[in-house]
């Protein structure tokens, strides 16, 4: 690889000990730089483990990870040991170093990281929890906020204030401790009063002196007010008027201050007054604060700010374990330092040792104010470093971009403020020269509204044509950036006019995305079909496709529409043979799916739900978010809460991206620059340059400098007014957005490879925010006349470059569609294969007896294991939970497991004196006695066999060897007659078919004789061993598991239905007694 | 003893396999095969008996089992038993050093299991007191370690690796209970007290023990060796399988393409049972496996725990106690139901769910059976079953005595009366009675780590119920024969298998990542391994990865498949695994879906076209109300969806029951109160007005209700002290409904807030917008229907000679907008349109009639309000995510 000088000193290793700071331009290289340092880092001897590198995004951490990986790709110990190397985003190193140090920084060992959405959830709950404690124990307190703060709506706002006072590594009670912003208000009044009074108002005529004085006095009434509520009610009733006092005298220019004086007495009284409401928003956050944590403790979660308060604190408050820590980062890497924030700052200070930081960073790339980035820190860190004579490393060079491209970003935004002017120096070589690489498109006209679509149109336009002319541009080359995402709909709209494919990276929110919405209704309606909105959602969307019609006559049914859904039978008039097969299709699957609800997965339903209607829809990535969603939330809640969170989710507006597309899309992107920074493209467009953001002014806002500001009630007026406190914060947000945006477009601009458009539409000659920008360095650019031109300008290093200027009111002409090749390969739709053999590979003889007697009996009680009728317990009137049980007598399997524990000769503790004596009558019998005096005898005998590939295993009560015969007994403790135990007999046969073909494998000789042994009244029966052909142990056994491979249990219905626990009940047994 | 060893392949268990056969035909029953996991031996059992061979089940068994028999009369203490007395342990130790942490969930979990690492090593806390490592929690640790195993002993209970040793103890003293020969197989790692019973077993029978050669088990074979072992080396007899890497975009696409190539083995004729899928990342992999290899009908056996916790049966039972110890919350009682089998599909339940959300917050049996309709028998029986509860509340029982009485439970948890079942649901339910068996067994457990004769109320047997469930896994006994293995790479150790897949081949997951024990860092544990403890240090971890890849791989016979996602769901790259040669050239999987069991017929014209239906329309529309009107100007669609068909949505949350209709009902009914008597004071009307609603809607009270209820109040004295309409010069009705016959076919209906007579007699009708003026000021365009139309009632119902139309918009300030001849507050003159009005409606009307509905709203922005929009499927914001082409 050639590095340019600048690169080269960039990773130089032999100044390794020294602090670094290196600012990288756009497309300079820079994680090469950094993975090309730390690689040298490592073969000048480091440790993968001693260096710490930490980027700002996952996607850079393992691009870096990989890009390392390939680099020791022969050297297989160091590839080992970058499996544990510290090179994560801030979050991954935080959740690392606190789970080493779980119990020293006080988090829960096992702590689990909540995601956005989920700590939206708690911050939710919290906030209202707070609020909700706050009312009851200090109602007037509460009330007295709801009534002066300006907002209904305040608690998303102390949430957002509370995320930032974090995100600044502040608490909740140091804001509360700052003081107002410096204020004269009050002493300019007194300034101002006492220099008009002084005034001898020379050359005013009475009129006009009167009028002085009449200002003299309304301003000493609020100088004097005895409140603030006084003084503001003073400051509106003060009529001076600069127009009024004579011109050109120095009592004019006081009262032509006076304006904005009182604006700014309004602040000061405004804090004034609402000191106490302001009192009791720090309470609610204080209280916020400590619900908050008390609910993610008890959940053992952290949110991403809680990752990095508690890595300071540790290392703040362990300064062994800070020791080791600074011991350990031999080196620590930093990517995008001017992106970091308040809290991860002081995190870094914490973390590394003087001269073993290497920051690289770019301020003009700094756009995430609103994630409370401070670009400062970057520029304090530049400064020490030279002010110490360490490392400052400047790469210029861009090897991204066409020099065209380059002149015109110097050109159009080097010198807006908020950008450092540094030169963008091409250092690409370009095999093809492009005659021109920057167009700016305006479309003017009468219309905004139209504009827009029109420019949007020429937007598509360009894109075909671009593609037609180079071979080498794609859709997917493209991306269309855009600052406001409220814009997109036009450019989708026009995309689809002109059949070019496209992506939406960031645009109307996941949660409304169609295919979303249907799965999501689904769910509702699998929750409860009651839900007329969501059912009608779903049988209109292509889950069922139902006619307008169809929805009519369901409707018409009378009653809910899921009552008509289930009523619905062949004869609904009017319904159409389509719709109804429609929704007779739809009502089973719906119950298939209600019937699995809560025993499988949510993500599994609406699987089950895509493949039962064939569903067909728009993104299929985004399907697969929300079944990631809905599978994760599976483990944790129930469906009902699952559909109530997403609700909530919804009804909040909850901006949610969009799933990614999968990489090989061939479609256009569409982004917000937001989005689009770290990325490059063949060829951007930056549209809609008229179109800003807005600024209003927040009711809570928080800055890291100047604490908590609100707007409140002005009483005096009725109208919000911001305080001391949000009057600093306003002003110093307009200056750094101000600032943000012109580096936002420096971005965007620089994210092209080869060409670049700018676009915009408006009304008139006016222009707004980018365009006017742009328009206002491009000479002589006359907006009123239609003109495609090109222009040549020259950059403020003095080298020229053409500008192609297309300004009309036109739509385009419209171009042939394009050609989509597919690339993703065509779907591969996989049939299903026929089940076979999904019965048990094993079973037990009593299994196969049950079965045997009855295959549904079987099926409930042993195969599904249900309960059948319970010996009553809960359900027994005033016998209570378990009392029956609890009270019974040795329950039945006890009692005859005790009666065969006697008889193999176990010992038996607390044993039932009826199971002894039954155990003894059997000793007594003939039967015992010959087994007695057996020369050989086996007891309570264990078996494992395979009859017809089925392993079967069972248990032969008693066999012995006597007079040459060997002989199988079967106890029975069953509660019989004797008359009964003849007829039950036969239920019994298959059960010592079985033990005899058992034996007769295992000694190799058939048994001779088997009896059933009753206990109860003391009868043994003889059971013929010899099978017949059609309840051969084997027949039985294939039949068996047909019966499991088809789930196919009949009925066999007879006498023994009574003794059944399902007969009536689960059972369809009809048969009479 | 003797030591088998070689690599994987080399014929070790085929061998052992062999001797024990001979010894089953040769009729020698004092034989044992012991294996690691009861998996492993209910499959070679299997195995042996299809061979033909019957034999005593207890031949082939685990280690565990085998000890079992020996030392029955100790129990043992279960792992969640322990975990429990942690917690007891931990609050009575109360060390400053854990005093921050002591309480949080995961904290007593992670000691447990470090806890339990040392046990299973073979070291209790003497042992670890006498080489404790200087580090800074060892002592807090080790004060722990000491409290629970004080608690263990007053128990009489042993943790597992105890009564290994003292199972030692007993082989050595008398003998293996007439086992003459010995079989291992299939050990990886054996701790110490594992150690100790196989030495001892050695010294009384013939001992044989196998090990597969890796790099992770040569200390072992060291071991083993120096111990008296003799060794036979293997070599390798069975030939590699062929190996392939695949790769994919995602997660989703790899399993997808596996489940792809498992349904193109099977279809070329090889059983389910012959594959296994192996997973390192269970939590990533498991249930997207799940859900995949079910989506393209593959039955498959998943050897994996789950949490009991999270077992719907469970829940069930446990909710229904919560449930009763929260005063039957309803929406805790109303989950209970949810989970109830029988009623999963209730319409009746689906009624009750309803009306109870409409209440809630509420709590009380009682009141939640009154929102049953009468007929409902069955959930009646069930709510009073679980009322049937109550009477448990003023017990006090012994551990043991509680968990009896809890035990009968289950009867509560009946199954649905439909039992004909397809394979998955009867899987569910097999799986519901072993979740209920586990059930009882965590009740056990908890009675154990009680005071056994100590009484102790519900609430506290209760607390240690949920403790040990928090832990309980739950393991399915899927026993069908024929389905693909999914095994966790420990579990698939012992498989040999023709065809294996291994997935999620990528950094941190294959490897997997260890974190540092919070208790006994690296160095601590290097310390304690020199001192003769065999806890596993960061190089184990790594080796141990190592060693399971190195066995992943040659499980199979013929074909192993490993395979990646090169990104993560949110699009960054992944970084392959380590372990992967570099060689191996992955392929790409290709984009596979299952054949829909259903193919949609096309989408159906928007248009109501039955005879009988458009005279049911006709009939519906019969009187049109003026908002009806409105509403299909807006969008025939919305006009559809609620006018017509007045489509339900679920009850609101309590929270947003006081939404803008509401809010807007009380604001009019206020007003037209107060208009009645101007004189009254309209916030003490407000109050009684809002307080009645508040209560009718179920609305609660708090902060949110007391500040929109604020906000109304605000803006109702703002009205009604506002002077720009000159009340004194009018007399007024309020609230006046209207029907009028606009032709023969169609009437009009509607409701005029305020109509206002003057001297002259000339009228104003008034309509009142609990809006803000931004949202009225757009009623101001002479498309609207509301205007004429009360011109029109006011003429025709009330016989007054209207003279103008005002909105008035009451939000935060008040504003008339509207019109009038005479020019009064800046109205607008009437538009001469106002005079079509009736043809306007009439044709309306009939278009209506048409029955064509289809979404078309005027105004796109208003979408977003409209109920109907997610049934309408119309575009309201930004365009579909990614842009395929609509045709
Ligand atoms: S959302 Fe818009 S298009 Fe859909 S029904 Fe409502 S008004 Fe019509």
């Amino acid at each position: 690889m050639n590095f340019t000088a600048t690169q080269l000193e960039a990773i130089d290793t032999s100044r390794k000990h020294l602090d670094a700071c290196v600012t990288a331009g756009p497309g300079s290289g820079k994680t090469t730089v950094l993975v090309q340092y730390f690689r040298r880092l490592v073969e000048g001897g480091a440790h993968p483990q001693q260096i710490l590198a930490i980027t700002f995004t996952e996607k850079a951490a393992a691009n870096m990870r990989q890009k390392l990986a390939e680099a020791f790709r022969e050297d297989d110990s160091v590839r080992a040991a970058l499996e544990r190397a510290w090179v994560s985003t801030v979050h991954g190193f935080c959740a690392r170093l606190l789970r080493e140090n779980a119990v020293f920084a006080g988090v829960d060992p096992d702590f689990y990281v909540a995601d956005e959405r989920e700590s939206w959830r708690r911050q939710q709950e919290s906030i209202a929890e707070a609020v909700s404690e706050l009312f009851r124990e200090h109602p007037e307190a509460v009330r007295a906020l709801i009534r002066g703060l300006a907002s209904h709506e305040f608690e998303s706002l102390l949430v957002s204030a509370y995320d930032a006072i974090r995100g600044a590594g502040m608490t909740v009670q140091s804001v509360a401790a700052m003081g107002p912003p410096a204020n004269t208000a009050r002493a300019e009044l007194a300034e101002t009063l006492r220099e008009l009074q002084a005034d001898p108002l020379s050359g005013c005529n009475p009129a006009q002196r009167h009028h002085v004085r009449t200002i003299c006095e309304d301003l000493e009434r609020i100088a004097n007010a005895a409140g603030p509520l006084e003084a503001l009610q003073a400051i509106e009733s003060y009529s001076g008027n600069a127009a009024q006092v004579k011109s050109g005298t120095a009592a004019r220019q006081l009262v032509k201050g006076v304006r904005d004086l009182l604006d700014h007495l309004r602040y000061t009284f405004l804090t004034a007054l609402y000191q106490q409401e302001r009192e009791t928003l720090f309470e609610i956050l204080r209280r916020f604060d400590r619900v908050y944590r008390e609910r993610k403790s008890r959940l053992g979660a952290l949110d991403f700010a809680d990752l990095e308060e508690y890595a300071v604190r540790l290392l703040e408050e362990n300064a062994e374990i800070r020791a080791d820590v600074q011991r350990q980062f031999e080196h620590v890497l930093m990517d995008e330092f001017q992106d970091t924030n308040g809290q991860q700052a002081r995190l870094l200070e914490l973390v590394r040792r003087t001269d073993r930081f290497y920051a690289v960073g770019d301020v003009n790339q700094s756009i995430y104010g609103f994630r409370h980035a401070e670009p400062e820190v970057f520029r304090e860190y530049r400064a020490t470093v030279e002010q110490r004579g360490r490392r400052l490393v400047d790469l210029q060079e861009n090897f991204r971009s066409r020099p065209e491209i380059l002149r015109a970003v110097e050109t159009l935004v080097g010198h807006a403020e908020g950008i450092e002017s540094r030169p963008l120096i091409a250092g690409k070589v370009f095999e093809k020269a492009r005659p021109v690489t920057v167009e700016l498109i305006g479309v003017v006209g009468e219309d905004a509204g139209a504009g827009l679509e029109n420019e949007a149109r020429w937007v598509a336009h360009r894109i075909l044509e671009l593609i037609a002319e180079d071979p080498l541009f794609r859709f997917r080359g493209i991306a269309v950036l855009v600052r406001n995402t409220e814009v997109i709909p036009q450019f989708t709209a026009a995309f689809e006019e002109a059949g070019i494919p496209y992506v939406v990276n960031r645009g109307r929110g996941f949660f409304e995305a169609r295919e979303v919405k249907d799965l999501y209704h689904l769910l509702r309606v699998i929750a409860n079909p009651r839900d007329e909105v969501s059912l009608a959602a779903v049988l209109r969307s292509p889950l069922v496709q139902v006619s307008d019609e169809a929805l009519f006559a369901l409707r018409m049914h009378g009653g809910n529409l899921a009552d008509a859904l289930l009523a619905l039978d062949a004869a609904v008039a009017d319904l159409s043979a389509d719709d109804h097969q429609k929704l007779l299709h739809f009502r089973d699957c719906l119950h298939g799916w209600r019937i699995r609800r809560e025993s499988v997965s949510f993500d599994r339903l609406l699987l089950a739900a895509i493949d039962d209607c064939g569903y067909q829809c728009g993104s299929w990535t985004n399907i697969e978010k929300f079944l990631a969603q809905a599978r994760e939330a599976a483990e944790r809640m129930p469906l009902d809460d699952f559909v109530e969170l997403i609700a909530r989710l919804r009804d909040d507006n909850i901006r949610e991206p969009e799933a990614p597309p999968e990489d090989t899309t061939d479609a256009v992107n569409i982004m917000t620059v937001h989005s689009a920074k770290g990325l490059e493209f063949p060829v951007v467009f930056v549209a809609a340059l008229h179109k800003g953001t807005k600024n209003e002014a927040s009711s809570l806002a928080f800055s890291r400098n100047f604490g908590l500001g609100a707007r409140w009630r002005n009483p005096a007026t009725g109208e919000d007014k911001s305080d001391l406190f949000a009057h600093a914060i306003h002003e110093e947000r307009k200056r750094r957005e101000n600032e943000e945006s012109h580096r936002l477009l420096y971005v965007a601009m620089t994210r092209a490879e080869q060409h670049l458009v700018l676009s915009f539409s408006g009304k008139g000659k006016k222009l707004d925010h980018w365009a006017k920008i742009v328009a206002s360095h491009v000479p002589d650019l006359d907006l009123t006349a239609a003109r495609d031109e090109v222009l040549t300008l020259e950059s403020p290093r003095g080298e020229e470059w053409k500008l192609r200027v297309l300004i009309t009111s036109e739509p385009p002409e419209r171009l042939p569609q394009p050609k989509i090749i597919e690339e993703t390969g065509a779907v591969e739709w996989l049939a299903p294969l026929a089940f076979s053999e999904q019965q048990d590979a094993n079973a037990t003889v009593t299994a196969i007896s049950a079965f045997a007697k009855c295959p549904r009996e079987y099926y409930l009680g042993q195969y599904l294991r249900f309960e059948g009728r319970q010996p009553k317990g809960i359900g027994d009137q005033g016998s209570g939970l378990g009392k029956a049980a609890a009270a019974r007598q040795t329950p039945a399997d006890e009692f005859g497991s005790q009666v065969h524990a006697l008889l193999a000769g176990q010992a038996v503790t607390d044993c039932d004196p009826s199971a002894a004596a039954m155990a003894e009558t059997f000793r007594q019998s003939p039967l015992g006695r010959r087994a007695a005096r057996a020369s050989h005898a086996e007891r309570e005998f264990a078996f494992v066999m395979a009859v017809e590939g089925l392993v079967l295993r069972g248990q032969i009560d008693l066999w012995f060897e006597e007079g040459g015969e060997t002989v199988i007994v079967d106890y029975k403790t069953d509660a019989v007659t004797a008359v009964e135990a003849h007829q039950r007999a036969g239920e019994y046969a298959i059960q010592l078919r079985l033990y005899a073909l058992a034996l007769e494998r295992m000694t190799g000789r058939a048994p001779d004789r088997a009896w059933l042994y009753f206990l109860r009244p003391n009868t043994a029966i003889k059971v013929d061993l010899t099978p017949s052909l059609l309840d051969s142990p084997e027949q039985v056994v294939r039949e068996f598991q047909e019966a499991q491979a088809k789930l196919d249990f009949p009925l066999r219905e007879g006498p023994h239905c009574k003794r059944c626990p399902f007969f009536r009940d689960l059972c369809p047994s009809q048969y009479a007694m | 003893m003797r030591l088998i060893t070689g690599p994987p392949g080399s014929g070790k268990t085929a061998h052992i396999l062999e001797c024990f056969r001979q010894a089953l035909r040769a009729g020698n029953s004092a034989v044992r095969l012991l294996l690691p996991t009861a998996t492993l031996a209910r499959h070679l059992e299997n195995e042996i008996a299809r061979e033909g061979l019957v034999f005593r089940p207890g031949l082939i068994q685990t280690l565990n089992g085998f000890v079992e028999e020996l030392v029955a009369e100790f129990p043992q203490a279960p792992e969640t038993v322990v975990h429990l007395l942690v917690e007891e342990a931990v609050a009575r130790a109360n060390r400053p050093e854990f005093r921050r942490v002591a309480h949080l969930p995961g904290f007593c979990v992670r000691l447990a299991r470090t806890l339990l690492e040392f046990y299973a090593a073979g070291c209790d806390s003497g042992r670890l007191a006498a080489c404790l490592p200087e580090t800074p929690l060892a002592a807090g640790f080790l004060a722990v370690y000491q409290e629970v195993d004080r608690a263990l002993g007053r128990r009489g209970l042993l943790p597992r690796a105890k009564r290994i040793e003292r199972a030692a103890a007993r082989i050595d003293r008398d003998g293996a209970k007439g086992v003459r020969t010995v079989w291992l197989d299939g050990f990886h790692a054996l701790p110490d007290p594992e150690l100790a019973v196989i030495q001892a077993l050695g010294r009384c029978t013939d001992l044989t023990l196998t090990l597969p050669d890796y790099q992770a088990t040569t200390p072992l074979r060291s071991r083993l060796l120096s111990s008296g072992f003799d060794e036979e080396r293997f070599v390798r007899k069975r030939p590699s399988p062929a190996m392939l890497l695949m790769k994919a975009p995602r997660i989703e696409r790899e399993v997808e393409e596996i489940a792809r190539r498992i349904v193109e083995q099977a279809a070329a004729g090889r059983p389910w049972r012959e594959i296994g899928i192996i997973v390192r990342a269970a939590g990533a992999y498991v249930p997207l496996l799940r859900a995949t290899l079910e989506r393209f009908a593959i039955p498959a056996h998943f050897y994996f725990e789950t949490s009991a916790a999270r077992h719907p049966a469970i829940r069930f039972l446990t909710g229904a106690i919560d449930a009763m110890l929260a005063g039957w919350d309803h929406c805790a009682t109303l989950a209970v139901l949810r989970l109830a089998p029988r009623f999963a599909d209730s319409p009746a339940l689906d009624a009750l769910d309803f009306a109870v959300r409409e209440q809630i917050p509420n709590a009380g049996l009682e009141s939640f059976q009154a929102l049953l309709p009468a007929a409902e028998g069955d959930i009646r029986r069930l709510i009073e079953d679980l009322g049937a509860l109550e009477e448990l509340r003023s017990l006090e029982l012994t551990p043991g005595e509680w968990a009896i009485r809890w035990r009968t439970l289950r009867s509560l948890y009946q199954p649905p009366r439909d039992a004909s079942l397809d394979h998955e649901m009867a899987l569910i339910w097999r799986g519901h009675a072993e979740a209920l068996d586990e059930f009882e067994k965590v009740l056990a457990a908890a009675a154990l780590a009680l005071d056994a004769e100590r009484p102790v109320a519900l609430e506290n047997f209760w607390r240690a119920v949920k403790s040990v469930l928090r832990l309980q896994p739950l393991r399915s006994h899927d026993a069908r024969r024929d389905v693909v293995h999914v095994l966790s790479a420990p579990e698939a150790r012992q498989w040999v298998l023709p065809v294996v897949f291994v997935c999620g081949m990528v950094e941190k997951q294959f490897p997997q990542f260890h974190t540092a024990d919070p208790f006994f860092p690296d160095a601590a544990r290097r310390r304690l391994q020199a001192a003769g403890i065999r806890v596993r240090t960061a190089a184990d971890f790594e080796q141990e990865e190592q060693e399971l890849f190195e066995s992943a791989i040659s499980r199979a016979t013929m074909l192993v498949t490993l395979s990646y996602p090169e990104f993560t769901a949110r699009g960054e790259s992944n970084l392959p695994s380590l372990f992967l040669d570099a060689r191996l050239r992955p392929q790409s999987s290709r984009l596979v879906r299952p054949v829909a069991r259903h193919i949609p017929a096309p989408v159906p014209p928007a248009v109501i076209s039955g005879s009988g239906l458009l005279e049911l329309l006709r009939k519906k529309t019969g009187t049109l109300s003026v908002s009806a009107l409105e509403s299909w100007l807006q969008c025939p669609f919305r006009y559809f969806g609620g006018n017509l068909m007045r489509l339900r949505e679920a009850p609101p949350r309590p929270e947003d029951r006081l939404d803008f209709s509401l809010q807007g009902q009380i604001v009019h009914d206020v007003l037209a109160q107060w208009h009645r008597d101007p004189q009254q004071d309209i916030a003490a009307l407000f109050e009684g007005v809002f307080a009645a609603f508040c209560e009718a809607k179920h609305v609660p009270q708090g902060y949110h209700t007391e500040r929109l209820g604020n906000a109304m109040l605000d803006d109702l004295e703002r009205f009604a002290t506002d002077s720009q309409w000159q009340r004194a010069g009018f007399t007024s009705r309020a609230e006046e409904k209207f029907v009028f016959p606009l032709d023969d076919s169609l009437g009009i209906s509607g409701r005029i807030d305020r109509l206002d007579t003057d001297a002259q007699g000339l009228s104003y009708v008034i309509d009142y917008k609990y809006s803000a003026v931004d949202q009225v000021r757009k009623k101001r365009n002479s498309n609207q229907l509301q205007g004429p139309l009360y011109f029109l009632a006011a003429e025709s119902e009330f016989g007054v000679k209207p003279a103008g139309m005002f909105f008035v918009a009451l939000k935060r300030g008040v504003e008339y907008i509207g019109w009038s001849d005479t020019g009064l507050l800046e109205s607008d003159p009437i538009p001469c349109e106002w005079a079509n009005t009736a043809e306007r409606v009439a044709q309306i009307a009939s278009q209506i009639r048409q029955g064509a509905f289809a979404p078309a709203p005027a105004d796109r922005k208003a979408c977003s309000y409209c109920d109907s929009r997610d049934i309408c499927r119309i575009e309201v914001s930004e365009s579909q995510g990614v842009g395929a082409i609509q045709p």
